[in-house]
């Protein structure tokens, strides 16, 4: 016995346990069952206008609002103006399986960043982000005791996600808007999983700690004002990877510590190559068109997963944007009105099944000053995840997302307060 | 600035500060392969085998422990106890007359085969003091020279539950010379004494089936009392002058010979404690009978093999399950409700009780099942599994199934191994893997 934690209050725990499910039924715990896979669910928001273009917009420009799709986009930010965004979403998720539905709601902060020039050609941005999201509880699943007719049940708990930070740069040369930035992933993402036989308790919990950074590069290239094409690239990487486990079993009414090891490097997490390319058409002055592609070589990351394997993702996304630059002291007349469409394969295929993606977008900018170009921007998105069948499960979610996208002005002192 | 970098470093710390997210939901049973295994396992497996051990120590504070019977298994068996009377003072009235010396064993209520047979008690005093040869632990192997003179005897009905002494009236002269010397100062003092009076061997006569009855040491309860008046008392009633045994001096002088004879029976050559019979030489069964040192092994050879199962696992439960055979017992050979497991060295040494995570004693149960008419013990196994499987040592640690306070009574039993039929022993094991390769 390695160490042993002598326990009698068993039956408190036990209680503590029961009580646990109770809260855990009764709670609105949200989050998506497909974030049990790999490292969880990707995040779908992003910075402001671009949650509402069907999460795209690599070619479109910060001129009013940073777009944090592209580094290049950064060189377009007007001298002295400083960008500032936060947003949160709230998500309605509502899951599907061929016995029966649930319901969750989830709130989360989504996004907090800065921009401001460094020259009257550059322009800099510090993003924080939320990378990847998990939570998951599964309870109650029978399985069979190999060798005998009995079985033991499982309940099965994730939380946790990764972050990212991102600094970027971007510069304007000629017709072209080139950037590049550091992006660095961090996190923990914890499991909780409990065994049930007759007279038998084990418990697992494992806390995963991952971290690494990768490269980000982009460039727009305008072929006049109106028209701009666009690509995007991330590089692979490998997040490393580190585990606290601690695994204890309650045995004749006493609690068992049976292992508990502290960062103990585990297999590494790899992250794909991703690619984008895009475009964007302005015409009759205040339309905007955009769309991106984009492709995520996750085959090549040889990941794997108990049941899901990885696949190359493709991802297509594309934006309408109606705004009246010619100024107005109508206030809906200021207002910027965006829709958008979203679809992708997924990267996971479950039992030969890919969890695709599928989401519509609306968006409403608001206006929050006269004098600057900061909005209150409002996006709703209506999506579906994952197909019912005998073991998967169709996720349907309704996501509003709120920014706050802010434009200060620096070093210009009014004339007239 | 200012404001916005304070309203950065708040939002920074509430988006660490978001909680962590769960959904409820009964997914399909493979939507997630558990990581965990979880494996019976009941064809490990366990090699049982008898020793006698070279000598059992008396413990502190054991029975008293007398009689004979004959066990059609393991023989004629048999317990003769020696015993130190000694006063606690030796003041006696000058006047006092001496009347009689009774010697009276006070029943604890053990007893061991059929009590319905009437025994006979013989006295006899012992030449040499009643103390170890090491001064430390008195075996059910040791004896100690008496003087062949019988000063005592007693032909009775064994009454070990209902009733509530046996009673031997000892020699009168020895009763009177003892009294005399004290009463006369010839004797002050406890050596004084033992130059006189060195103890008793109290023995059954073993010319029939009897029974092994069990006697407390309490100092009202087993004592050699003498019997005497004052005459100018004016009640003239008859008083007594108690010798108890002394059982707050260390080591307590007294304790219990133990005895089979073994001709004819499956234990006849054994021998050194070093030598472990396989149940497969003795009619695939295995033993234990208290009180002489016929003991058990069990051990499960090739358990570390379960560690092999995948990267990580650990046992979450162990069982075993020990058939009775069915002829070896009855209502006078009876069995114990529980068995005591201790755990035993290589060289068959008991080195201790295996307790739990809570330091509580692992017990076997006896359980009669009616339905199937079968009777055996289950003996749970999970924390000696869990100690082996994480020692590392390859020695191989052993259990012996012994009954409570196996060195002062006599009961026993007969097991059958893992291969006796329907009837044999099986270990059950459920081990979890929850890291595979």
């Amino acid at each position: 016995m390695q160490f042993m934690k002598m326990n009698k209050l068993f039956t408190i725990i036990t209680i503590a346990l029961l009580a646990k499910l109770g809260i855990a039924q009764d709670n609105s715990l949200t989050g998506s069952p497909y974030s049990l896979y790999g490292l969880g669910l990707f995040s779908e928001t992003n910075l402001g206008k671009t949650n509402a273009l069907g999460r795209s917009g690599i070619a479109l420009q910060s001129e009013i609002e940073l777009n944090n799709l592209n580094p290049a986009a950064l060189a377009t930010i007007q001298n002295k103006s400083f960008l500032f965004d936060v947003g949160m979403t709230a998500e309605l998720d509502s899951y599907e399986n061929q016995n029966s539905n649930d319901k969750k709601w989830r709130y989360s902060f989504s996004n907090i960043a800065i921009a401001f020039p460094v020259s009257k050609k550059a322009a800099m941005s510090i993003v924080l982000t939320p990378f990847t999201n998990v939570g998951y509880e599964l309870i109650g699943q029978q399985n069979n005791i190999e060798g005998s007719n009995n079985n033991y049940a499982t309940y099965v708990t994730g939380n946790g996600g990764l972050n990212s930070i991102k600094v970027s740069y971007g510069f304007k040369t000629g017709k072209f808007n080139i950037g590049a930035g550091i992006e660095y992933i961090f996190g923990k993402i914890e499991e909780k999983e409990t065994v049930t036989t007759n007279n038998a308790y084990l418990l697992v919990n494992r806390d995963t700690y991952y971290k690494n950074p990768r490269a980000i590069g982009g460039i727009q290239y305008n072929l006049n004002p109106d028209f701009t094409l666009a690509a995007t690239v991330k590089s692979p990487t490998s997040l490393s990877a580190s585990q606290n486990l601690e695994v204890s079993k309650y045995l004749e009414l006493t609690e068992v510590t049976v292992e508990d090891t502290e960062e103990v490097a585990i297999d590494n997490f790899s992250l794909p190559l991703e690619f984008s390319i895009g475009f964007k058409k302005t015409f009759a002055k205040n339309f905007t068109i955009n769309s991106d592609y984009t492709r995520a070589q996750w085959s090549a990351t040889n990941e794997k997963d108990n049941i899901g394997t990885y696949k190359d993702m493709d991802r297509f996304g594309l934006g309408f944007e109606y705004f009246n630059k010619q100024r107005s002291n109508n206030y809906f007349k200021r207002i910027i009105y965006r829709a958008g469409f979203t679809t992708d394969n997924g990267y996971l295929s479950v039992r030969n099944t890919n969890i695709d993606n599928t989401g519509f977008t609306f968006g409403l900018g608001l206006p929050l000053s006269q004098s600057n170009n900061s909005f209150l921007n409002i996006a709703y998105q209506y999506g579906q995840r994952g197909a019912v069948s005998a073991t998967l499960i169709k996720e349907n979610y309704h996501l509003i997302s709120l920014n706050l996208s802010l434009e200060n002005m620096w070093f210009v002192k009014r004339k007239y307060n | 600035m200012k404001k916005i970098l304070g309203v950065y470093t708040l939002l920074t710390l509430l988006i660490a500060c978001n909680p962590a997210d769960d959904i409820t939901l009964e997914a399909g049973e493979s939507f997630t392969n558990t990581n965990i295994r979880v494996i019976q396992i009941d064809t490990m497996t366990v090699d049982f085998s008898t020793f006698k051990f070279d000598s059992v120590p008396f413990p502190s504070g054991g029975r008293i422990l007398i009689g004979n019977y004959n066990d059609a298994i393991f023989g004629k068996t048999a317990s003769k106890t020696y015993a130190e009377f000694t006063p606690n003072s030796y003041n006696l009235d000058n006047e006092a007359v001496f009347d009689s010396i009774v010697l009276i064993l006070g029943y604890d209520n053990y007893f061991y085969n059929d009590t319905l047979t009437q025994m006979t008690f013989n006295v006899k005093q012992v030449s040499k003091r009643i103390k170890p040869f090491d001064d430390e632990y008195f075996y059910n192997t040791t004896n100690i020279s008496v003087n062949n003179e019988l000063i005592g005897s007693t032909t009775f009905t064994p009454k070990p539950i209902s009733g509530d002494s046996v009673r031997i009236t000892l020699n009168y002269n020895l009763g009177y010379s003892l009294f005399t010397k004290i009463k006369d100062n010839d004797i002050t003092d406890i050596d004084q004494y033992r130059e006189y009076f060195k103890g008793l061997l109290i023995e059954s006569e073993q010319n029939n089936n009897g029974s092994v009855l069990g006697f407390a040491t309490d100092y009202n309860k087993t004592l050699i009392r003498m019997y005497y008046s004052v005459p100018e008392d004016v009640s003239e009633e008859v008083q007594v002058y108690d010798l108890p045994i002394a059982t707050d001096i260390s080591p307590q002088p007294y304790f219990n010979n133990i005895t089979a004879e073994t001709n004819n029976t499956v234990f006849q050559n054994f021998s050194n404690q070093e030598n472990t019979y396989d149940s497969d030489q003795l009619n695939n069964k295995f033993y234990f009978q208290a009180g002489v040192g016929i003991g058990n092994k069990i051990t499960i050879p090739h358990i570390k093999t379960l560690n092999e199962i995948g990267k990580s696992g650990t046992v979450l439960n162990a069982s075993l399950k020990l058939y009775i055979d069915q002829q070896s017992y009855s209502s006078n050979v009876y069995l114990k409700d529980s068995l005591y497991t201790y755990i035993t060295d290589r060289h068959q040494n008991v080195t201790g009780l295996h307790t739990d995570y809570l330091e509580e004693n692992i017990l076997g149960s006896l359980i009669y099942d009616n339905e199937f008419s079968e009777t055996y013990y289950t003996i749970p196994l999970t924390v000696f599994v869990d100690e082996v499987l994480n020692s590392n040592s390859d020695q191989d640690l052993a259990i012996t199934l012994l009954p409570y306070e196996y060195e002062t009574c006599v009961n026993r039993g007969v097991f059958n191994n893992n291969n006796s039929g329907n009837y044999s022993a099986v270990l059950q094991i459920t081990y979890a893997v929850y890291e595979n390769e």
